[in-house]
């Protein structure tokens, strides 16, 4: 009861300190993104929540790799995991921390695409992991 | 004038009604949206499992297909085989199964291995025994059961964790008193030149479809089997996507010993195989690309379909006769949260009973490897395979449905996903192709 | 001969882990078991989260900085583990005056900024208050309805690694950590409590130990395990479930009501998200939790009034968990303290050697640990101090750049990102034998990923006994595929005595969290029935494990 009691006059007294330091600022947007800028938490757009969604509907069934003709990166740098990892690539914006891909692997063919059973947009991940590691970069 | 008739869907049901509509004399349009359970499949075509093996059953005392046949018959009332069996067009259901499977396989260029009277054990990647009817080229020589007294070895690659060659031997060691056929089991992996060093199944694949990679493996490969001296050897099924048969005869010739690839899980090669000689065959019909999102009916009849290009785009396709072959989920047939068929709208069913949104029972069972509504669920349909309602009135009078859009059957658990598929099929592809297709 | 403990602590999840590190670390001879896994139990249910108890400035301000205060040492001494999430809480204007909402929000952010203090001694960054536009600037999927809203900070961790490294720990310092090991019985001459006999429930193995003080720290277990030794504790047991969703659908963590008032959110977890929770009295058997449909619904339902978009989120699980709250009658559930008691059996019923703990709170186990280590150590005669605060757990030591992993063992960066969220300064430990074996650096896992090497190091350093056991120290078959890729795999890799029902135990097992999401109109979406359609299709039709 006696701890209640503490506890209701503690926030009483910051409601008060609240006014005060309202009068000097508010802290909002800007304070937000500064606090977080190193934390690589960019937000997400309505566009990039839709395309978020779509990419939920892959199933792992490979049949993208199958159709993809960019077989082997022979240069063994970063080689191309093939479209069936890109669904899972993109599951957490905070670790993009490099270039995913090799550009030249993926040849934007589209062949993953007409392949896949749930309709997944394939191509569009890879734009939407290069972008975000982009402004996650900065 | 000739009937015609629409085929919606691209998998095992749609090529066996494009089959039997073409011989029928009909002029067949196939509308191939995504692709479905088919391409995902293993190798195997399975016409109907033993549903009385149990563990311990010795190999050589499960029962053929054609046994297990009736025995599906009898236990399950609502199984589109004992509607098949009672059809007056089909007469034996095992010859009319094994015929219409012949007659695609012929249709496909695809010499299967197996028939309806005996049961082809096939290996699986994890080194359990599947029961089987026919399978696809590549695995034709590995039917445990005319493996008397060999000696096999089973193959790995190292870096392909999907094909674990020391647990699927010793699997088949402790398996081994069900039949005292294989003398001997051994299992080596093989590190071949030419492979990406992050390995995934299909970039192996691929890269076997190269002349110096072929070269390469055929050479390890030969090596192990003159360390080895096995008789038989289990392969990954990675062999290539378009040169399997050819790498395999090659060492077939070589050595003499009988190579096979063990079945293959998602992604699977031998299913994308299969897909491929199925839209080859596509190829020869009149083949639309598009998914049919919705359709026009007037009276009772279908009168033409939505289709949705790849762009989006959509175009209204008049109909005569339309056969749904669009699988349950994986194609995209039903509709989960309303559990409807998505594109006539028609009502799913269990054992019976019309399910809709707000199922009386759980659609799913406690236990994993339980039968579950969810797998057995779909159109009910009339003695010709026409849907019907819960009352059992006919739906629409110019569409018919095969595969696995009809409810009824468990196709993984009694081991006939093929069976169906190429059973209602065929009955639909010929009722639908009839001059005068009007049935009460 | 049987082995002799000075203290022997039943119970993997953060207390027994936390009390067992902070024994071993003082020295006294330690050995703790578990019946199932690390971190398997109640921890592992939970939010994935170490807050600072910011609910508790409104009953009793002390909680709260105590909690956050122990958070800070938590995240101290496992960096890798901890990931920051920033919390939005809107205030919805709804029906009610405009005016009204408004003063609600200043009472809101007068709330978080007194949070503030204490949210500083954690490294939690100080409160925002937004407006409306800014809000949904940030967040567009935050509900329109809103009159705009106040954000803080909190630490997301990852719970089963938090256990497992605790358990880990405890090897380190000289002490002994069993898992898959149950008690059968509980061994006492006269009034006092000497060891235990217990079985290995993977091999079947029987063992003897001996004790000076013997530990229940079993969470809902805890009256079970007390009855063995013949006293009681009695609990109020209260059930929480989450829904998981398959990826971070927004990076911050959302905060909502549900119909009945009871605060909801959704957060990031890793690679998913988790949303819940709920908080109902639970009278049944703690290794079999339900879920019903009608508890998914009041989490989308509520979670809907400041998300509206949350029904789009693809479901792929639920987690399930018993809160081993203090015994309290006639309160609703969610006024009942948080407190924690430790029980002196031999003060309470004059059985000895004998303690159990209940009560508490995730993010203040490392504080109740060390209470009750000071509790043992005092029957014990030993006077070392405490240093749980101060070393760091395995891995903790320093974070590595995930880039420069990434180039040096060739791996795609995402993959090295993950690897050095679960392993921190021994992520070098995990990849180095690829050296050797460059073909280990394949996905296993494609959802997470995790490579081969990691799968070895779990079986190898981690003792992963199971496929589960590799599920909890890795992700594993957690994710949108539910295994349909990786578990034939990680079954060759872990190469069990029966694979066949290892591999059975396993689908069952994830069944079970992912069943009742069929029989929920909310969440039986088309990836999901899709899914099941294709691994119904792997393992019943292909593997036949059903006839196996």
């Amino acid at each position: 009861m006696l701890k209640r009691i503490h506890a209701t006059f503690y926030l009483g007294t910051h409601l008060m300190i609240r006014f005060m330091k309202r009068l000097a600022g508010r802290p909002g947007k800007g304070a937000f993104l500064r606090a977080y800028a190193t934390e690589r938490l960019v937000p997400l757009t309505h566009e990039e929540k839709g395309l978020l969604e779509k990419i939920s509907r892959c199933i792992a069934c490979g049949l993208c790799d199958l159709a993809c003709p960019a077989t082997v990166n022979p240069d063994g740098t970063f080689p191309f995991f093939g479209p069936s990892a890109l669904p899972f690539l993109s599951r957490s914006v905070p670790d993009f921390t490099a270039a995913p891909f090799s550009p030249k692997t993926c040849g934007e063919c589209r062949e993953c695409e007409k392949a896949c059973p749930e309709e997944v947009p394939l191509t569009k991940i890879i734009e939407f992991i290069k972008r975000k590691f982009e402004e996650v970069r900065r | 004038m000739r009937p015609r008739v629409t085929i919606i869907g691209s998998g095992i049901a749609a090529v066996a009604t494009a089959c039997e509509a073409i011989r029928s004399g009909a002029e067949v349009t196939v509308i191939r949206g995504r692709p479905g359970s088919t391409a995902l499949s293993s190798g195997a075509w399975d016409i109907a499992g033993d549903p009385l093996r149990f563990a311990g059953t010795p190999w050589q005392e499960v029962r053929s297909p054609r046994e297990s046949l009736q025995e599906l018959i009898r236990r399950l009332p609502h199984h589109p085989y004992r509607l098949l069996s009672l059809h007056d067009q089909v007469g034996d259901l095992p010859s009319f199964l094994s015929g219409a499977v012949n007659r695609i396989a012929r249709a496909l260029d695809l010499p299967l291995h197996g028939e309806i009277g005996r049961p082809f054990l096939a290996l699986t990647p994890l080194g359990t025994v599947k029961v089987t009817a026919y399978t696809l080229p590549t695995h034709g020589a590995g039917n445990l059961l005319e493996m008397q007294g060999a000696r096999l070895m089973v193959v790995g690659i190292q870096g392909l964790p999907s094909h674990p060659a020391a647990l699927i031997a010793s699997l088949l060691k402790k398996n081994r008193h069900r039949s005292p056929s294989l003398s001997e089991i051994t299992a080596t992996q093989i590190a071949p030149e030419r492979i990406p060093k992050t390995l995934s199944p299909v970039q192996v694949a691929h890269s076997f479809d190269e002349d110096e990679a072929i070269d390469s493996l055929h050479k390890v490969l030969v090596q192990q089997a003159e360390k080895v001296r096995p008789t038989h050897v289990a392969l990954p099924p990675v062999m290539g996507i378009r040169q399997s048969a050819h790498i395999l005869s090659r060492l077939r010739e070589t050595t003499g010993i009988h190579w096979f690839e063990t079945l293959g899980l998602p992604p699977s090669i031998p299913g994308i195989r299969l897909q491929e000689s199925l839209d080859r065959y596509f190829r020869l019909t009149e083949l639309r690309e598009g998914t049919v999102t919705s359709a026009r009916m007037e009276r009772k009849r279908v009168v033409a379909l939505h289709i949705r290009d790849d762009e989006g785009r959509d175009e209204e396709f008049p109909v005569d006769r339309v056969v749904l072959a669009t699988g349950k989920f994986l194609g995209g047939g039903i509709a989960p949260g309303t559990f409807r068929e998505k594109i006539f709208n028609l009502p799913i069913f269990h054992n019976g009973n019309e399910i809709g949104a707000r199922p009386v029972g759980p659609v799913v069972s406690r236990h994993y490897l339980d039968p579950h509504p969810l797998q057995s669920m779909g159109l009910r349909v009339n003695p010709h395979l026409q849907p019907v309602d819960d009352r059992g009135h006919l739906l629409l009078e110019n569409l018919w449905a095969a595969g696995s859009i009809l409810g009824g059957y468990d196709a993984a658990r009694e081991g006939c996903g093929v069976g169906v598929a190429v059973g209602t099929g065929t009955l639909a592809g010929r009722l639908a192709s009839e001059r005068f297709a009007a049935h009460a | 001969m049987p082995e002799s403990f000075d203290v022997i602590v039943v119970g993997g999840g953060c207390n027994g882990t936390g009390i067992a590190r902070d024994c071993a670390m003082r020295g006294l001879r330690t050995l703790l078991v578990e019946k199932n896994d690390f971190g398997s139990g109640t921890t592992g249910a939970s939010s994935g989260m170490i807050h600072g108890g910011p609910r508790y400035l409104l009953s009793e301000v002390e909680t709260t900085k105590l909690s956050s205060r122990d958070a800070g040492y938590i995240r101290k001494i496992a960096p890798h583990l901890c990931f920051r999430i920033p919390f939005l809480y809107p205030v919805v204007k709804g029906n009610q005056p405009s005016w009204r909402r408004k003063i609600r929000l200043a009472l809101v952010e007068t709330f978080f900024q007194a949070y503030d203090r204490f949210s500083a001694l954690k490294g939690g960054k100080p409160h925002t208050c937004l407006t409306r536009e800014e809000t949904l600037s940030l967040e567009p999927s935050v509900s329109p309805d809103i009159v705009g809203s106040v954000t803080f900070d909190e630490w997301g961790i990852n719970t089963e690694r938090l256990c497992l490294l605790n358990a880990l720990a405890v090897k380190e310092a000289g002490g002994t950590a069993l898992n898959h090991t149950e008690v059968k019985r509980i061994l006492k001459e006269g009034n006092t409590v000497t060891g235990m006999i217990v079985r290995d429930t993977l091999t079947g193995e029987e063992c003897e130990f001996r004790s000076r003080v013997l530990f229940n720290a079993t969470g809902p277990w805890t009256p079970r395990l007390a009855a063995m030794a013949g006293v009681t504790v009695k609990l109020r047991p209260a059930k929480g479930i989450h829904l998981v969703l398959d990826r971070r659908i927004t990076n911050y963590a959302v905060v909502s009501q549900c119909i009945d008032g009871r605060e909801i959110f959704i957060n990031p977890y890793g690679n998913q998200t988790l949303l819940g929770t709920t908080d109902d009295d639970f009278y049944g058997d703690p290794d079999e939790i339900p879920v019903t449909a009608d508890e998914i619904e009041y989490l989308l339902q509520g979670m809907e009034r400041t998300y509206p978009e949350i029904r789009k989120a693809r479901v792929i699980s639920t987690t399930r968990g018993i809160r081993p709250t203090l015994f309290g009658d006639k309160v609703l559930e969610d006024d009942l303290s948080r407190h924690h008691k430790i029980f002196d059996h031999e003060k309470e019923e004059g059985v000895a050697g004998f303690f159990s703990i209940a009560g508490g709170k995730l993010a203040a186990y490392r504080q109740m640990a060390e209470e009750a280590t000071d509790l043992i150590c005092q029957k014990l005669g030993n006077h070392d101090p405490c240093r749980t605060h101060l070393a760091p757990l395995p891995g903790g030591e320093s974070t590595p750049e995930p880039a420069e992993l990434a180039e040096r063992y060739q791996l795609h960066p995402y993959a090295a990102e993950r690897i050095v969220s679960r392993h921190g300064s021994l992520a070098e430990k995990v990849l180095q034998p690829t050296d050797e074996l460059p073909s280990d650096k394949c996905a296993v896992c494609l959802c997470e990923p995790v490579l081969a090497c990691e799968i070895r190091h779990a079986i190898g350093a981690e003792s992963a006994r199971t496929l589960a056991d590799l599920r909890r120290r890795t992700g594993l078959g957690d994710g949108p595929c539910q295994g349909a890729q990786c578990l034939v795999p990680a079954t060759g890799l872990l190469d069990p005595a029966d694979p066949i029902a290892e591999l059975k135990r396993f689908l069952e097992e994830s069944w079970r969290s992912r069943a009742p999401l069929f029989c929920a109109e909310g969440t039986r979406s088309e990836p999901l029935v899709a899914q099941e359609e294709m691994n119904q299709m792997i393992f019943q039709c292909v593997l036949e494990l059903g006839s196996q």
